[in-house]
């Protein structure tokens, strides 16, 4: 199986971590880091600049409906594709986007025995027609499968402590700060060196579904558990062993096919 | 006696005609920069300091908007790292008061940053506002147009005074939340604005200092006007963002200017 790793605004990714690990976890896997996913698949860097302007969400109760992107707007992705800038403060539709990455592969790209893994910071939301509003995500799944680090900040929630404080604080920066710090083993932040190892554990999320259609796991002690809180997310990726036994046996069987 | 003896006629005469000198040279600069405060007047030192031919438009009488104090009408202003940079510059004392945030004297913070502005040959019009732009082809914004503030805040019918123009290269809003370049455009139906809080709180702070650029062709948006017309939140009381995007507005404003 051939796996692709794009930087796509990294950030706080490490590529070449997360290459050595597949590499070492799956044996069976060729991984390629390359560079950029838009500079590799897209002509028109302005086109893309215009289009991904128009996937931001501004109201998160209501899905996005294309609407005409600003002119700065425009010019900030420009600047973001190009290195000129870094993101934050935008919510972009993750399935709008993830359709778009996919209009622009061509087809010998889209296949089975292909993994296509999009690091970003770009903050990605799904809409959800249940409760009728977007849902920050750490992780698209699918061709390509897009793993946001700045998802993994802000899209599983918080201890409840931090948002009882955070009403009560207001816009106290000084309080907000010292929150944080209060938080922090229970809290993956920004900056944080634990990012590139809770990646990983999306990253097998993304390998598990292509390989089995199975991304998710129930033990929360299991990498593949599908954390919804940040207490979660730092128990199910940082437990020894890293997998269940059913899920690590699934991984071994497939592995043994190929000797 | 301890003064010269002067005549009021020498007086008069030194007042309107270093004034209209200065006016009439600025007639047309490189860069104009509506608005006064930490934004404007980072970029104005900036800007300046590198030979640009930098006017700044204030419509109060001083200059430094709300930098002079914090939150609640104490006058200690705070700014998150890496903001503490542009106070190293211009050599105010300040103090880490938890991990990354610096709490400083807004008064001295203040006047040294109008000092900086002024000591890098920044030229100031106050009591003057904008009251529409200037266009050239494209819809270009080319300059502004002014008049005393006293005109605005008296009755039309005793006021009916005509503006006047400056031309520019660039101009930079940096009017605050009122963003009143931008808003004459808007006026003119040539751009929209998303208005407050569309987007992602968290990184607010980060999300004006990233979408500091050209919003409209010849047109540069700063400081919390660029809040305005991104649609970003509200931000509490902590200036780094400000004084960051003034460095950007004038990186944005020296690229225009070398084309």
């Amino acid at each position: 199986m051939e796996i692709y790793i794009y930087e796509e605004l990294s950030g706080e990714a490490q590529p070449t971590e997360l290459a050595h690990y597949l590499e070492e976890r799956f044996r069976r896997v060729h991984v390629h880091l390359r560079e950029g996913f838009f500079s590799m698949f897209a002509k028109d860097m302005e086109e893309v600049a215009r289009k991904l302007a128009s996937l931001r969400v501004f109201d998160p109760s209501r899905p996005i409906a294309g609407e005409e992107p600003l002119y700065g707007e425009i010019k900030y992705e420009l600047r973001l594709l190009t290195g000129r800038a870094r993101a934050g403060g935008v919510l972009y539709d993750g399935f709008a986007l993830q359709s778009y990455m996919r209009s622009l592969m061509p087809e010998e790209e889209v296949r089975l025995g292909k993994v296509h893994l999009v690091l970003t910071s770009r903050l990605l939301a799904t809409y959800d027609s249940d409760d009728r509003r977007y849902h920050a995500r750490a992780i698209i799944l699918g061709y390509p499968a897009i793993i946001s680090a700045t998802g993994i900040v802000e899209a599983p929630a918080k201890p409840r402590e931090y948002y009882l404080q955070r009403r009560i604080l207001g816009e106290d920066a000084i309080a907000e700060a010292q929150l944080r710090e209060k938080l922090r083993q229970k809290i993956i932040d920004y900056d944080d060196p634990r990012i590139g190892e809770v990646l990983k554990g999306y990253a097998l999320q993304a390998l598990f579904y292509q390989l089995f259609g199975e991304a998710f796991c129930e033990n929360k002690r299991c990498r593949l558990y599908n954390a919804h809180w940040q207490e979660e997310l730092i128990e199910a990726q940082f437990s020894q062993p890293e997998l269940c036994q059913r899920h690590e046996d699934m991984l071994r069987e497939w592995k043994e096919k190929g000797k | 006696m301890l003064f010269e003896k002067v005549e009021e006629k020498d007086v008069t005469q030194a007042i309107v005609g270093e004034f209209s000198r200065m006016l009439s040279e600025h007639a047309e600069s490189d860069v104009i920069i509506v608005g006064g405060g930490p934004a404007g007047l980072v970029a104005a030192k900036e800007l300046a300091s590198k030979g640009v031919k930098t006017l700044i438009i204030e419509r109060n009488n001083y200059l430094g908007g709300g930098f002079w104090i914090g939150g609640y009408l104490m006058n200690k202003v705070t700014v998150r790292s890496p903001g503490e940079e542009v106070l190293d510059e211009i050599g105010v004392p300040y103090q880490e008061y938890v991990r990354g945030l610096y709490v400083t004297d807004g008064p001295h913070a203040c006047s040294k940053l109008i000092a900086a502005a002024c000591d890098a040959g920044a030229k100031i019009l106050n009591m003057t506002r904008v009251d529409d732009v200037v266009l050239r082809e494209g819809n270009r914004v080319a300059g502004v147009v002014i008049n005393w503030t006293p005109i605005s805040a008296l009755p039309r019918e005793i006021t009916c005074v005509d503006p006047v123009s400056l031309q520019a290269k660039v101009v930079i809003d940096a009017t605050g939340h009122d963003a009143e370049v931008v808003s004459a455009l808007v006026r003119r139906g040539l751009m929209k604005v998303r208005g407050y809080g569309a987007m992602w709180v968290e990184r607010s702070e980060d999300a004006v200092v990233e979408h500091t650029g050209e919003a409209h062709p010849g047109l540069i948006v700063a400081g919390m006007a660029v809040s305005t017309v991104y649609g970003l939140p509200r931000m509490g009381p902590t200036f780094g963002a400000m004084l960051l995007s003034g460095k950007k507005a004038a990186k944005a404003a020296l690229e225009m200017l070398e084309g």
